[in-house]
């Protein structure tokens, strides 16, 4: 009798897989003394973060295969009687990734918002911000950074599923307030498609009795920051200061028995 | 408003001044805030509703 082109031969189930997945604090300094802002783009970037691994999430007992992204944030304010404009420069590894600027209002606070994705960021990659002005008057006193999960892609089909969602804002910054959309969705995936967070009802353990991982890039889960939403944004309030981008947090546990499928 | 545009025509931004002189251009049109990406090399600009950004290229969604 013929074989079935799906069955291997091995046997069905594999060990299973039980993670756990720790997010460290942010980085975080707020300078005593506020420093003015050049009205031409600096030679040295005011601030620049290189990854240590303080900055990232810790798996045990091994890593799933995934995706991160690093969120680094830059505040201070609009000391001057009138809208002044902010210009940014953000280096990854000395290589530009993202210019741009926006109007900050006579007196408000603003913050700017790096979430951008970056292919292979590891440890000892370096983050830069450059700051600077059209007028005079503008000041940088907060800095921080931090690196997330933006996606997580076990390439397998998974029996008995269990994956921890707590309901919590990454990063949760010691200062200031994060956007009002800062605990936009994060998804379940399959390979067909997703459930987002807003339909799961956090804080939540997901599970599923057979599950199929391996959707393109975003696999059996995927955070709003990096590969879905990868950007730079300029954010101002009159009294937050930062005025942060937030997404709700990842996984902090996954467990699944692999399968010996083949799909 | 989000604007995206693929691939614009823009000054080199590699430079202060080329960031500073897309803003002047952006600003005349009324845009409030934008951002340029080199990797996806896309520029996204935020502003009211019925921006003419055709002289950058084409507007993806918005």
């Amino acid at each position: 009798m013929a074989r079935s082109p799906n069955c291997t031969g091995a046997p069905l189930f594999k060990g299973r897989v039980d993670v756990t997945i720790t997010y460290p604090d942010p980085d975080e300094t707020l300078l005593e003394t506020p420093v003015a802002l050049p009205t031409s783009e600096p030679a040295e970037a005011q601030i620049s973060y290189t990854l240590a691994s303080g900055h990232m999430p810790v798996w045990s007992p091994y890593e799933l295969p995934h995706i991160l992204v690093a969120n680094a944030y830059a505040g201070g304010q609009n000391t001057a009687g009138s809208a002044t404009t902010l210009y940014y420069r953000v280096r990854h590894n000395g290589t530009d990734i993202a210019t741009g600027s926006g109007s900050v209002s006579a007196g408000n606070f603003w913050t700017l918002n790096m979430y951008k994705y970056i292919a292979g960021l590891a440890l000892g990659d370096t983050i830069a911000i450059s700051l600077w002005v059209g007028a005079s008057g503008m000041t940088w006193d907060y800095k921080a950074c931090v690196v997330k999960v933006s996606a997580i892609s076990p390439d397998v089909s998974m029996a008995d599923l269990k994956i921890v969602l707590p309901n919590k804002k990454r990063p949760t910054l010691t200062i200031g307030n994060p956007f009002w959309w800062s605990e936009s969705r994060v998804e379940v995936c399959w390979d067909g498609g997703q459930i987002d967070s807003n339909t799961l009802g956090l804080p939540k353990t997901f599970t599923a009795l057979l599950w199929r991982s391996g959707r393109a890039n975003a696999g059996l889960f995927s955070a709003q920051f990096g590969v879905t939403n990868s950007n730079v944004s300029l954010s101002q309030h009159t009294s937050y200061r930062p005025y942060y981008a937030a997404d709700t947090s990842a996984p902090t546990a996954i467990s699944y028995t692999p399968l010996n499928l083949r799909v | 408003m989000d604007y995206r545009i693929k691939n614009p025509t823009i000054p080199d931004q590699s430079t202060g001044q080329g960031v500073m002189a897309l803003d002047a251009l952006l600003r005349a049109v009324g845009a409030e805030g934008w951002g340029y990406s080199f990797g996806d090399d896309t520029l996204t600009v935020t502003g009211p509703l019925d921006m003419d950004l055709s002289a950058f290229g084409v507007v993806e969604d918005g």
